[in-house]
Parts: C-alpha cells; structure tokens; sequence
C-alpha cells in the first residue's frame, strides 16, 4: 500500500487570524485506508476536508498528495485532480436542483477530455444500478428523498473511479435504514476500487465503521 | 465548449431575468456612448469643414436671433436691390439650399436643389466621385450641374435632367457634370454637427442674371448663407445697415475669428459637458452591471461551488465568464447597430433627402467610428466586470461549508 | 417591521432603485423641456436621448424586476420557515406587499423634491407608479410557499 498523503499543518487561521485552528496537525493516508475523523462543532473538520480536498490552500504546513507538494501545483492542476483523483460525498443538498439527476451525477463530464466514453457510460449504468437510482434518472433532486439524494451524490463522487472519497457528514440527514446503505456502498467502493475513504462524522457508529478513527479536539 | 454551453444554457440562462437586465443595462451605455461619440465625431467633421472660412476678410451672414424678423413685408424689388448692391460693391459667396425639385428617381425622394455662385463654388472645395467641375460660362442653354451619389445611377454623367427650377418656376434643362462623392455633406456653420447629405442633391450654378430671375424665395435664403469675401468691418456694417433699410431684416456678420471664438467658447464647452455626462452615465451603467453581476454571484454561488468541486479550475471559469460576457456584449453591440441603422433607414421611408445616406446598412464613416469607439468602450467594461467577478467569487471561500 | 421579509439592507436597496427610475424620469422631462427645439451641439445630443425618453425609463424600471427576482429567490427559505412557524401564506405575501408599497411611496415622495427644485409637475412620475405596482403585484404571486 502506498502512501496517498502527507499532512501536516501546522495551523490554519480565521477571523482575520484571531482564531486558529489544525494546530500541529499531522495525517498519514496510505492507499485504500477507511478513516474517519470525528470531532466537534469547530475544530476544523469541514476545513481538514477543504485542504486534502485542494479547495483551500490557506494554510501554514505541507501537503504532499501523489508525491506532489499540494502549494506547488497550479489552479489547473489542482482542478484536474478534483476531477479525476478525488470524489466529494457531501450531505444531501449537494446536487443542483435546476439539473436532473443523470446530468448531476454526469457532471464532472464537462471537465475531463476523457476518450472512452463508451467505458464512462457503462460504469455509470453499473453505478447507478448499484445504487438503485436508474428510476430517478430525469427526477430532479428536489423530486428525490433525502436517502436517493444521498446515493445520488455518491455516484457522481465515484463517476471517474477517484483515488479519494472524501465524504462530509455522508449521512447526516438519513434514517437507520439509508444511513446503512450509504455505509455499504463506501465499504463497495473502497473494496472494488481500492478508493482510499475520510469521512467526517459525529455520529460513532459510522466512525466505527472505518479502520480508523482521528478525534480532533478543540484548543481551547 | 462543452462547459461554457453548459454554462449558459444550465446556469446564466437559468436565470433569463438577470441575463436580460445585463443586456439592458449594456444596451443603455452603449447608445449613450454611441451618441456621444458621434455627435463629437460630427461636429469635428463639420469644423474641419468650414475651416476654409478661416480668412482675413472673410465674414459669414447671420439672422440676428435676438430681433423679430417680419418675412411678410419684404418684397423682391427690395431684395434685388440689396443684390444689386452687393454685386457692384462686393465679393460675395451664395451656397444656398432649402428648395425642392420634382425630378423622379426610383426612390421617389424629393430632390434638393442647392444654388451655388462661382465665389463659392471656389471657396468650398467640392470632390466628386465622377466627372468634372462644374464651370460658370454658359448658365443660359443647357446648365452643368453636380448631382448627389443617390441620384448617378439614373443620371449618369453627361446625362440632362428636365426639371421646373424651384426659384424661377420655368422648364430647366441640366447636363451632369459630375457626380459628388458618396455621402457628401454641408454642415450648418452655427450648428457645427448638424448635417445636411446631398445624395439626392443638386448643386445648380448661378449668376447675377440668374438671381434677377428667381423668387422671393431664393433672395431671402441666400441672404442667411451670404459670406463676404475680402471685406471690411467698415464694409460690412454698411451692408448691414443697408440690408436693414431696405428690407426690415437685421442680420449679423461675423467674422471667421469671432466664429472660432464662439467655437472654442461655446462648442468646446459643449463638448466638455458632453463628455463628462457621458462618463457619469457610463460610471452609473458599469455600478448598475456590477450590481447585477453581484446578484449573480449571490444566486449562483452554489453551481460555481459544485463544478469547482467536480473539476473546473479558476482559470477555466474566468474563461467562461469572458465568453458569455462576450456574447452578451455582442448582442448589445448588435442591436445598437440595427437599432442606428434602422434611424437611418427612417429617413428613406419619410423621403427625407437631406438626411438619406448611403453605405452598408446605410451607415456612414462617423456611424462606424463611433460604433468602434462603443466597441472599445465595451471591451473595457468587459474586462471590468469579469475581473471583479472573478475577485468576488475567489474572495467568497469556496468551501464544503457553502453547501451545507 | 421585525416579520418583515426585508432588511434594513433590502429596503435601502429597493428604496434607490425606485429613486434612481424616478429622478431619471424627472432629469429627462426636464431637458426635453429646457432643450426643445434647439439645435446647439447641447441641444441637439440631449434631444437624441430624449427622444427615446420613454424608452429609457421603462427599461431602468427591470432594474426592480431584477431586485424582486433575486430577493424572492434569496428568501424562499425564510418563507418556508415562516410558514412552518405558524404564519399563513397569505400573510407573508400581504406584509410583503404593504411594505413594497410603503417603500415605493416613500421613494416617490422624496423624488418629488426634485421635481420642485426643477419647477416640472408633480404628476409625471406618474406612470412609472403604475407599473410599480404592477411588477409588485406580480412579484407578490411569487411570494409562496414551497
């Protein structure tokens, strides 16, 4: 297994630098690792996510993902990683609701020159069978429940086969039933694909569902 | 492509309401720019143009504003006088206009015939696009005249025209000399921008014996475009006085100098005022564009988060912005220039000779300047609101949170 | 005004854009009036704008069709919310009327400061009231709950 990434911040600051947070922070990913990363309201889980995610590179530490140092790579470089290598599973309410459901989940589509598209569009029947979504194909999301929204969204996130899945509150809005599934499906993703998955979460039993669990604690 | 088709059928489109009041609120700016632009570029044109009146001894007649002028009572007997006076006394130019001819053609526009004495003829540098200069020997038989570009098809050169003189209301024949250039043009020298285009122009030649014979009509205008040559003030207060005397009208002779003078003072401080509405007007169009634009932003945020997310780049985004404001500024551009050619059309749907141009679209060399100068002003705007946009959404932080 | 849709930032906004369309209008009445007829450098680019007078204003009026447009969109989750809270539909859609009226009038008021300064009627904003109550009456249908 190789190593994903290497973090290690050593704080991010906010409130025009009143506040400070991710102090000393390390991470070691390696290839195909579940974590999850529990914590209070706060401590900067959304922000964690935000820099391994290559969204926001405002921070004092280093970043090494793929082997490259994250600071040194252009807005386009970054762009394209989140495209290929990185899948976001967000809450519910991270699809478009002017677009349908296929158009939301085909969405990285416009930004890859990828050449086989008769192989993209197999995996997303494969997809979304698994998912069982092919029935709400030109439902918009708005049309959806909150457990089809949230399948929804994990197909977009594994389209493009990511080395990465990182997932923010995946099921935060879900009843037992939906919350499993979405759980089940990341175990699938990470076994067939090898996706290495970070879930932030506050709930312990889907933390416990991971290999393993990082509690950030507020400084205070 | 793909994306920047995604983006404005999906997102911009989306939202028609904004996109349309952008378009409006372009729309407003560059007619005014336009306008502007135009009436600068105009009234440079018409100084240029009466800048060969810029001469020692040269003073150009005016109807005094300032007094009621009785037309009424004046007779012809009165008006040949006073030309008879100016003939023995003066060096004097006439390049009147104001009458109308029944000459078809086939675009039924009424011919506008302007009345031309030697002295002027030599001081306005005429260019034509045909034939030859007219001469002043022979006006009695078969005329030489210069006719408009509009008219050349039907009246080539060496062609004769049969006509009722508008002045002297008896059967005229008139040789085409020579053709004007297209779009030719007579700017009113107190109204420097104003135009008259002589495409459906004649310019008829005439002499002494010519002005015993017209009406009322011609001794009276002629009089209002009379400019003296190699006069005095002495000289010229006595024609004044005398005009007074015999016919009742009071009129003003000023001299080039006193006509630049009231140029620099009145003109160019009109050009001034000009300038600075159209900078306010400018200024309040480019806050009202940022304001629509930071509506956008606000409306839009989430779609820019999610395709950030999914895989477009900073870069690529302001690519796409500078595309679809591209367009939009396009279309803008578009619609002023039919709209501008569509005014100029109207003058051929009302008949409206002196107005009639010609050209693609019917547009004319300072419709197309001041087009390019609103295409300047545009691409500056452009730039503006594409940067600030850009600034605007790299500042709002593009996080997870957004969407939660 | 503390269940009213509208913020103290909303209002300002609204209140000059209103503002904005009527000294617009009364700024251009008053040159037609004063630049009539004339045919000095002035005159004459004065009178090209103001020919299309009518034209003009009427396109700044969607300036409040943009203001309306993106405010309801802004609060379909206040209103859902609202509604969930215990306020009726119609209501919430009855408040934002009065108050777009209240606002609109006021605006209208204080540009008739300028029609005094410049000696033109009081009446020839007129119009331009009529079709802000139009686009506010239709701005109102909008105001529902989802």
């Amino acid at each position: 297994m190789k190593e994903l990434i290497q973090l290690n911040i050593r704080h991010k600051l906010f409130n025009k630098g009143t506040l400070s947070i991710l102090n000393n922070f390390q991470l070691s990913v390696l290839s195909g690792d579940k974590i999850a990363v529990m914590g209070e309201s706060g401590v900067g889980k959304t922000s964690l996510l935000n820099i391994l995610g290559l969204i926001d590179s405002d921070y004092e530490g280093e970043y090494t993902l793929f082997q490259d140092e994250a600071k040194s790579l252009t807005s386009k470089q970054r762009a394209v990683i989140r495209n290929k290598n990185i899948g976001f599973v967000l809450q519910e309410n991270s699809l478009i609701d002017s677009l349908s459901i296929e158009e939301n989940i085909k969405l990285p589509l416009l930004y890859t020159n990828e050449p086989n598209k008769k192989e993209i569009e197999e995996h997303f029947q494969l997809i979304t069978h698994k998912m069982d979504i092919e029935p709400l194909l030109a439902k918009k999301p708005l049309e959806c429940s909150g457990g089809q929204r949230s399948r929804a969204a994990i197909a977009r996130a594994i389209l493009m086969k990511p080395d990465i899945i990182l997932a923010d509150e995946p099921t935060a809005s879900l009843d037992e039933k939906n919350k499993l599934r979405v759980l089940e499906l990341l175990d699938d993703i990470n076994e067939n694909y090898g996706s290495t998955i970070i879930t932030v979460t506050h709930d312990r039993s889907v933390a416990d569902h991971h290999d393993r669990i990082i509690e950030m604690e507020r400084e205070d | 492509m793909k994306d920047l088709i995604f983006f404005i059928k999906r997102i911009f489109l989306k939202r028609w309401i904004l996109v349309l009041g952008m378009l409006l609120i372009i729309f407003l700016a560059n007619y005014l720019t336009f306008t502007a632009s135009r009436s600068l570029i105009s009234t440079y044109q018409g100084n240029q143009e009466n800048k060969i009146l810029d001469q020692d001894g040269l003073f150009i007649s005016n109807l005094d504003p300032d007094v009621e002028q009785n037309f009424d009572a004046i007779t012809i007997e009165e008006t040949q006088k006073v030309y008879d006076y100016l003939e023995s006394h003066y060096e004097y130019a006439i390049d009147t206009y104001g009458f109308v001819a029944d000459i078809p053609n086939t675009e039924d526009m009424e011919v506008s015939v302007r009345y031309i004495n030697e002295q002027a003829y030599d001081l306005r540098d005429i260019k034509l696009s045909e034939g030859k200069q007219i001469t002043f020997q022979d006006l009695n038989t078969v005329k030489p005249v210069l006719i408009g570009a509009g008219l050349a098809k039907e009246y080539p050169v060496g062609s004769v025209i049969e006509m009722i003189d508008p002045v002297t209301h008896q059967p005229t024949k008139l040789k085409v000399n020579g053709i004007l250039e297209k779009n030719a043009s007579r700017s009113n020298i107190y109204a420097l921008n104003s135009k008259n285009y002589l495409n459906y122009s004649i310019y008829s030649p005439i002499d002494e014996e010519f002005i015993k014979q017209s009406s009322l009509d011609l001794h009276v205008n002629a009089l209002n475009d009379l400019i003296l040559l190699n006069s005095s003030e002495k000289e010229v207060n006595h024609l004044k006085d005398l005009i007074q005397s015999t016919t009742g009208l009071t009129f003003n002779f000023f001299s080039q100098k006193e006509n630049d003078k009231f140029f620099k003072d009145y003109y160019m401080n009109g050009l001034q005022i000009i300038s600075m509405l159209t900078l306010i007007c400018f200024i309040i169009a480019t806050g009202l564009a940022i304001w629509n634009t930071l509506i956008s932003i606000r409306l839009m945020i989430k779609d820019f988060t999610v395709h950030l997310l999914v895989g477009l780049s900073y870069p690529r985004l302001r690519s796409i912005l500078y595309q679809y404001f591209g367009i939009v500024f396009f279309i803008s551009f578009s619609l002023l220039t039919i709209f501008v050619s569509v005014n100029r059309y109207s003058a051929w749907y009302r008949k409206d000779a002196i107005f009639a141009t010609l050209g693609i679209l019917k547009l004319i060399g300072m419709d197309w300047m001041a087009l390019i100068i609103v295409l300047l002003i545009d691409m500056i705007m452009g730039i503006f609101i594409v940067e600030f946009m850009m600034r605007k959404i790299k500042k709002i932080p593009i996080s997870l949170g957004v969407l939660t | 005004m503390k269940n009213s849709l509208y913020r103290f930032s909303d209002r300002l906004e609204i209140f000059f854009i209103y503002l904005f369309c009527f000294v617009v209008n009364a700024l251009l009445i008053y040159a037609e009036r004063t630049y009539q007829g004339s045919d000095s450098l002035i005159g004459s680019y004065i009178n090209s704008i103001v020919e299309y007078r009518l034209i003009i204003t009427i396109m700044l009026t969607f300036l409040v069709i943009i203001f309306c447009y993106q405010f309801i969109t802004r609060k379909k989750t206040e209103i859902r919310i609202r509604f969930l809270v215990g306020e009726t539909s119609w209501e919430i859609r009855y408040r934002y009327f009065i108050q777009s009226m209240i606002i609109m009038a006021l605006s209208y008021f204080v540009s008739l400061l300028l029609n005094i300064y410049l000696s033109i009627s009081l009446m020839v904003n007129l119009y331009l009231i009529f079709i802000f109550i139009n686009y506010i009456l239709v701005s109102t249908v909008g105001v529902k709950v989802k």
